[in-house]
């Protein structure tokens, strides 16, 4: 019988600890798509871009993996690190960091990422990012959220392209798209934890 | 009641009173600008971020095959993991390019052109290579070859001041009077060859150096260095060929032909990695 996602994950970070490198592939090869879609969010970033920080993402994830305690949310905690990796990355560039200094930059200092997960149900979570995208309203946002999401076949710099848009327009619809997520899987947690007593 | 720092850290580490959590619940599960406003304004994500993610990842079309692994990233990733020391230190044969503003060029960069013209003369060379050989199907070859990536800047001249610079984007077009600055990121130490593939077979070497582990950037004495593109026109390609091993001349026309990772006469394998460019031609031209 197969072993439910997290816990193929918990027993891979055990193996991954020991020193075993096909456990870290293991990783790295059922993450990794899921890192790159959420590098591709980020409409200034181009393939380079999107291809740096998923590797830095890893990097940093299996250096830091001794740190991380819930084993079992690793897909969670190397996604919370590629978007936290994609969004100094997008600040340097907005900054104006200098492009050559950026090529040579050597990597942040390797300090795990907090990570606390809130305790919710997978499945419970992804009924409630279907019902978030039926209950969009027609318009340009549900049909930048379907083109990414749903179609997934488009990156957010190609669907800028194709909708005749500016990037940052594409890449604000989806993060707030995503905070009405991340607000509708609050009132869950919340509920359950109301529920106790 | 909106969401704010007293509740919300709280709400993820389940410490948050049901009595509290209650009323958040239902506040929470009606529309509230401010509450979404509030999370879009978090300036890091955290492990609701990555749950959300996750869940919104799994929406994708299964057997979507864009963004798997490939075996040089995941090589990349581990040669960094287990040798974080010899991340980017720059060697006597390469240099990263000393800080400029951005789209302008410092006096470094804009001496790099100049400093090329007088650098390759002692390094190019045009052959015509040998036939193309097939692909051994050996397997293992990639996991083998040194992790390698190229990537270059656009150094494009400004009447009157420093050339501008931009990051480069494979397959963007460019004009004849720009020049091309590579830099190089390997796994592990190794003999780099940089090459422009031709018509008809043929290749000029335009770099040659053992580099270490980490980022360099192309340099001529010490120098950055960067290939002008005054003599060409439309599509053109710029391989990194690397290899533990020294790379002779008679094996670079094979690897180049060859693809991904080739392995060579006894057991040496080659690293490629490759970035083209299409050449506008200049106005005068």
């Amino acid at each position: 019988m197969d072993l439910p996602p997290e816990q193929d994950d918990a027993a891979l970070v055990a193996r991954a600890l020991r020193g075993d490198g096909a456990a870290h592939r293991s990783l790295y090869d059922r993450h990794r798509p899921a890192a790159w879609r959420v590098a591709r969010s980020f409409a200034d970033f181009d393939g380079d871009d999107v291809d740096d920080v998923v590797q830095e993402a890893f990097v940093r994830a299996f250096r830091s993996l001794a740190g991380l305690k819930d084993t079992a949310r690793f897909g969670p905690w190397v996604l919370t690190i590629t978007r936290n990796r994609a969004l100094s990355r997008l600040a340097r560039k907005r900054a104006g960091a200098d492009l050559a200094d950026e090529f040579s930059r050597e990597m942040e200092t390797s300090v795990p990422e907090e990570a606390v997960f809130p305790d919710t149900d997978a499945d419970a979570e992804l009924a409630v990012v279907r019902r978030v995208i039926a209950d969009l309203p027609d318009g340009p946002e549900k049909e930048t959220v379907h083109l990414f999401y749903v179609e997934g076949s488009l990156s957010a710099r190609q669907i800028a392209d194709r909708l005749g848009v500016g990037k940052s327009a594409i890449t604000m619809r989806l993060e707030r798209f995503r905070a009405k997520v991340k607000r509708r899987v609050l009132a869950e947690v919340a509920r359950v934890r109301g529920d106790e007593s | 009641m909106h969401l704010s720092d007293v509740t919300y850290r709280p709400l993820l580490r389940s410490s948050l009173p049901p009595a509290a959590a209650r009323p958040l619940s239902v506040h929470l599960a009606r529309e509230c600008d401010i509450c979404e406003g509030w999370l879009l304004a978090r300036p890091a994500a955290d492990g609701l971020d990555g749950m959300v993610d996750a869940s919104l990842a799994s929406l994708a079309p299964a057997g979507e095959a864009a963004g798997t692994g490939h075996d040089i990233e995941f090589a990349r990733i581990m040669a960094r993991v287990r040798a974080p020391a010899a991340r980017g230190s720059p060697g006597p044969q390469a240099r990263p390019a000393p800080p400029a503003p951005r789209r302008r060029a410092g006096p470094a960069v804009a001496l790099a052109a100049s400093v090329l013209l007088a650098g390759l003369a002692g390094l190019l060379w045009t052959k015509a290579g040998p036939r193309p050989q097939p692909w051994d199907g050996l397997k293992g070859a990639a996991a083998e070859a040194v992790p390698l990536r190229l990537r270059f800047l656009v150094l494009t001249p400004v009447a009157g001041g420093a050339p501008g610079i931009e990051k480069g984007v494979p397959g963007q077009e460019v004009p004849a009077d720009a020049s091309l600055q590579f830099q190089v990121e390997l796994g592990r130490p190794a003999e780099v060859v940089l090459i422009r593939t031709g018509a008809g077979g043929t290749y000029d070497v335009f770099f040659r150096a053992r580099l270490p582990a980490g980022r360099s950037a192309v340099s001529v004495g010490g120098q950055p260095a960067a290939y002008p593109l005054s003599t060409l026109a439309g599509p053109q390609r710029f391989l990194a060929l690397a290899s533990e091993r020294p790379i002779e001349p008679a094996d670079v026309g094979r690897a180049a032909a060859l693809g991904a990772a080739a392995r060579l006469g006894e057991g040496q394998v080659i690293s490629l990695d490759q970035v083209e460019v299409q050449v506008r031609p200049s106005m005068g031209r």
